[in-house]
């Protein structure tokens, strides 16, 4: 079997590898999938995309008390 | 110093100077000088490192291309980036949600305002030095001693030369002030974007960057420290850049070349930009840095859908089979217009290493970009004048920017910045000049850092209202279609950047960035359209008092530096008519030293 | 211990397939500064002279002179950094993948390799300068026309410089700019005797750089120890399930963050994707994949996470609350007594 040859002036010997080895394989879950919002992400779809946020988001102890406590208030917690 | 051999032309001499530093990448001029008449008579560059990224993109995941794309180039790779989840957005058909755009553009600003202050302070102010300009120009240091300052109440520097004092490399003050503030900037574009120069919170449809008050204040706070340092600089250059004129007449040839600007837009306006192919003219339009063409002093297209229909690669002497017999990925666009098969989102790039032939064969690995112009048949060697002419220029005589901070009136552009600690709120006006030489390539970038920089502070409140109301919304979820194309249209650093995208079965089967530096560096083409460099040196005067033994070429050295030479992308270039007198080396797959 | 050094050049080429990052993040390093090494202002040090193309005052022949000194032996110590996969010459017959000026006889074009060859092993010590120089990088990912590598694959990974020491490298794409200025003052310090052999562990790594994981410095990992995952790049929790690599990936990124304290990788919202490990980029693409272990070490955990959130959800809640005593009655109920003891 040839083991190198010429391919456009270049020496290619057998592979040990192919372009798409690191793509995607169906199956896997992928980060950008749609549909992952739920109470314990703290996060939720609201009318018209937008995304509606409880303290859930940033903590798992005690969320609850950790919304703003004035409705007029965003909820904004630490990164 | 050159390496130099004299030639049987009496006064004509051969002298390279390679490598070319204090530029990003690897570049070699080459060039023929008639001391006699002191002008350069041809002009040739190359560069060569090679590394493949059109080839290796293939069959890889379409996602990944932002993550591999930002490697492309180590000092504006964010920009590669952008410009990838801009050409996924419109693959997948989503857009980025408002907060995250901001972001983007936030991070974006923090880039040129970094990217501006390393290259014009660190690297370009070197060749206008204490140390350069009395080796190179003795009679000009003379008269920067005696000659004030204009602006010295703002800037402190009493006399010409003092600033060139303080532009000496790592003793001078001004030199160190910028290096500290190219590291505030950095940290404003980490705060965005996570990481320089690659950054880690971008993904197509947003960042990862959580929407806090936090991460606003703290940006916002070197902001407001960058504006007092941009305030200074701004009025330092136009003494440096009007003193040459004054001292040197004449000098406004050096490095001129026939207006045909191009800017491709950056800074997407969240209220307009859908990322859809149909709607491109008119959020195109939007954008807080207008696209544009322009062609001898006037503007002939905003519309981001003609320039797309526009770009063609040419090949003239290049080491590539030609492909336009071969696939066609893309044959008619979104709108149904028809796609050209020299457009990149048909280039099929094959490489063919050879021996340089410099007689009979071909000798270059690069293509030269084009754009093609609909109403004369011309194929137009556009260049960005190294970023910021080009985006003043278009963004000038557009007449469609109109902010708080930043106007344009039609022939000029305004930049308001407001009050810092040292100073209160002030002006700045850039007029659009006669000429794209050296000098305004050079003193456009000091203005455009004014520009990036109130700009900022436009999106940081942009930005602080989303807070406000509390959406908080970074990301938009997608799915990635078998079939797509898609098309990002930013501005490098440098100028026009844009990445062409087709996939197939879900994975990337043709992917073609082209940044600034192949239009800028383009060779001679198969029409015998020459190439932005060539014009800009070729036949250029030299005002160096040296002769040939000591000759430092400052001048040719101040105009390819003017252009912000950006080679990584691995540009092979060829500026003369005719001959080469270096060997190109390395086998350039991929662009025109775009991503190659 | 070699005799000390007084002065060392260290000789920067950047001309390996290299996009220059490297170089310009090193210009963002503030512990130390470029400046503050070569100005002089760290004591203890040797006299530092650097040569690098992006900072340099000298265009062409008048830059390129060193090297071409150091080639011929004419120069005293030096450091050789490397940036840029090494490329493979082999395969390209009479055409070149990099160069680095020109031979002055024959005018043809200098590949790095010719250079490699001829410096490294006359340099006092060797630096790889990034995941390409490493490691071979993102330009070595599948289906590369290069066939590009790291400089230990290049050189072999029991190459020993002049002074002993074997090929250090400093990975990352690009390099963490503390990362690399640290590691540069360490062989600075052991060229002047001040410091032992520089700790280096099986992939030739600082040890004290990348000894941990990123997981093991990271300020999510609160949240994986409490089983709460992000499921998308909205939320501020752990990334692991949404592409994150940390928990196997050396690196010290979002412990010291990306420059003075600020950004970094997970830390700030940046799925980790592995960029200083000799198996980037191939091992870890699609980036945006679920890496495969997590699937299994998050299921194993939501038992004992669930648990321990209630557990300190019941403690936050009485520690939220202050003990009855402060308030605002006309007696005082603090247990105040001055006779106790």
């Amino acid at each position: 079997m040839r083991k190198k040859r010429t391919y456009f002036n270049l020496l290619v010997g057998r592979p040990q590898a192919y372009p798409s080895m690191p793509s995607h394989i169906r199956g896997i879950h992928m980060g950008n999938a749609p549909g992952r919002y739920s109470p314990s992400a703290g996060m939720r779809r609201g009318r018209d995309g937008v995304l509606l946020v409880t303290a859930r988001r940033s903590t798992g102890i005690n969320p609850r008390r950790r919304n703003p406590i004035d409705p007029s208030s965003p909820n904004l917690a630490p990164p | 110093m050159a390496m130099a051999s004299t030639t049987t032309e009496g006064q004509l001499v051969e002298m390279s100077w390679d490598p070319v530093t204090r530029i990003i990448g690897n570049l070699g001029i080459h060039t023929k000088i008639d001391f006699g008449t002191r002008r350069v008579v041809e002009c040739k560059a190359t560069s060569s490192i090679f590394r493949g990224y059109s080839v290796f993109l293939r069959g890889k995941d379409p996602r990944d291309s932002h993550f591999i794309t930002s490697r492309i180039c180590g000092i504006c790779g964010d920009n590669h980036a952008t410009c990838s989840v801009y050409a996924q957005n419109m693959a997948y058909g989503i857009k980025t949600p408002v907060l995250a755009e901001w972001i983007y553009n936030l991070g974006e600003a923090a880039e040129y305002m970094f990217d501006h202050t390393l290259f014009q302070d660190n690297l370009v102010f070197v060749d206008f030095c204490e140390r350069m300009v009395k080796e190179t120009n003795p009679g000009v240091w003379e008269r920067a001693e005696k000659t004030e300052a204009k602006n010295a109440h703002i800037h402190g520097y009493r006399t010409i030369a003092d600033i060139m004092r303080a532009f000496n490399p790592f003793t001078g003050e001004y030199y160190k002030t910028a290096l500290e503030m190219s590291r505030l900037t950095r940290e404003m574009f980490c705060l965005m974007e996570g990481r320089h120069v690659h950054p880690s919170t971008l993904y197509p449809g947003g960042v990862g960057i959580v929407g806090s008050p936090q991460v606003f204040t703290d940006y916002l706070s070197r902001l407001v420290r960058y504006t007092d340092f941009i305030k200074k600089s701004i009025p330092l250059n136009d003494d440096v850049f009007d003193f040459f004129y004054e001292a040197l007449p004449g000098y406004e040839e050096v490095g001129r070349r026939r207006i045909l600007l191009g800017c491709w837009g950056a800074f997407q306006d969240p209220e307009h930009v859908d990322y859809r192919y149909e709607t491109m003219t008119r959020w195109g339009r939007k954008m807080f840095v207008t696209p544009g063409i322009v062609v001898d002093g006037e503007l002939v297209t905003t519309d981001l859908v003609e320039i797309n229909l526009g770009m063609r690669i040419l090949l003239g002497n290049s080491y590539y089979e030609d492909w336009v017999n071969g696939e066609v990925f893309v044959s008619h666009d979104p709108l149904g217009n028809p796609v050209d098969p020299r457009h990149p989102w048909n280039q099929t790039t094959i490489p063919k290493p050879q021996r340089r032939d410099l007689e009979n064969g071909p000798y270059s690995w690069v293509m030269s970009p084009r754009w093609h112009d609909e109403r004369t048949g011309e194929y137009l060697a556009l260049d960005t004048g190294g970023g910021p002419l080009a985006r003043l220029w278009v963004t000038a005589l557009a007449n469609r920017v109109h902010t708080p901070y930043v106007e344009s009136t039609g022939h000029s552009v305004r930049i308001r910045l407001p009050k810092s600690a040292s100073f209160p709120e002030m002006e700045f006006e850039w007029k659009v000049p006669k000429w794209a030489n050296t000098i305004e390539r050079n003193r456009a970038r000091a203005y455009f850092l004014g520009y990036a920089t109130a700009m900022a502070f436009h999106f940081v409140e942009q930005a602080l209202n989303c807070i406000r109301r509390g959406d908080v919304k970074v990301f938009q979820d997608f799915e990635v279609p078998d079939e797509a194309i898609g098309v990002g249209f930013h501005e490098a650093v440098r100028g026009v950047l844009s990445h062409h995208l087709v996939i197939r079965n879900g994975r990337i089967a043709n992917y073609h960035p082209y940044p600034p530096t192949p239009w800028n560096a383009s060779p001679r083409d198969v029409y015998g359209t020459p190439g932005p460099y060539e014009d800009a040196v070729q036949g250029m005067p030299l005002f160096e008092e040296n002769g040939p033994e000591n000759f430092k070429g400052i001048d040719i050295m101040r105009t390819v530096r003017s252009f912000d030479p950006c080679l990584p992308c691995g540009v092979h270039m060829f500026l003369g008519n005719g001959k080469t007198i270096r060997q190109v080396h390395s086998p350039m797959l991929g662009l025109a030293g775009g991503a190659g | 211990m070699a005799e000390a050094v007084k002065e060392v050049s260290i000789l920067w080429i950047s001309e390996g397939m290299s996009c220059d990052g490297d170089t310009v993040s090193v210009t963002a390093a503030g512990m130390p500064s470029l400046e503050d090494v070569v100005l002089g202002l760290i004591p203890g040090i040797p006299k530092v002279r650097l040569y690098n193309k992006v900072l340099a005052y000298e265009t062409g022949e008048d830059y390129i002179a060193i090297f071409r000194q150091a080639a011929s032996g004419d120069i005293g110590p030096f450091i050789l950094v490397i940036e840029g996969s090494i490329p493979n010459e082999k395969i390209n017959g009479e055409g070149y993948w990099t160069s680095f000026g020109n031979d002055p006889e024959t005018g043809q074009p200098i590949t790095l390799n010719e250079w490699i060859d001829v410096l490294a092993p006359k340099a006092w010590a060797v630096v790889a300068a990034g995941t390409c120089a490493t490691y071979g990088g993102i330009h070595a990912m599948a289906g590369n026309p290069t066939g590009c590598m790291g400089l230990a694959d290049y050189l072999g990974w029991d190459f020993r410089s002049k002074a002993g020491i074997p090929i250090v490298n400093v990975p990352g794409c690009p390099v963490q700019p503390d990362n690399f200025m640290e590691t540069l003052l360490w062989l600075l310090y052991q060229a002047a005797g001040k410091n032992p052999m520089i700790p280096l562990d099986d992939q030739l790594r600082p040890t004290w750089l990348f000894g941990k994981t990123v997981h093991e410095g990271c300020d999510r990992a609160g949240y994986y120890e409490q089983a709460d995952f992000a499921e998308d790049y909205n939320s501020p929790k752990c990334q692991v399930k949404i592409g994150c690599w940390g928990p196997v990936v050396n690196c010290n990124v979002p412990k010291r963050g990306w420059m003075n304290g600020i950004g970094g990788c997970p830390n700030v919202g940046g799925i980790c994707i592995a960029c200083t490990m000799p198996g980037f980029p191939d091992r870890f693409m699609p980036f945006m994949d679920q890496p495969p272990g997590a699937a299994l070490s998050s299921a194993l955990n939501r038992p004992y996470g669930l648990l321990v959130r209630v557990l300190r959800a019941l403690t936050n809640r009485t520690m939220n609350k202050e003990p009855k005593w402060h308030h605002n009655r006309d007696v005082l109920t603090t247990g105040y007594d001055p006779h106790a003891h």
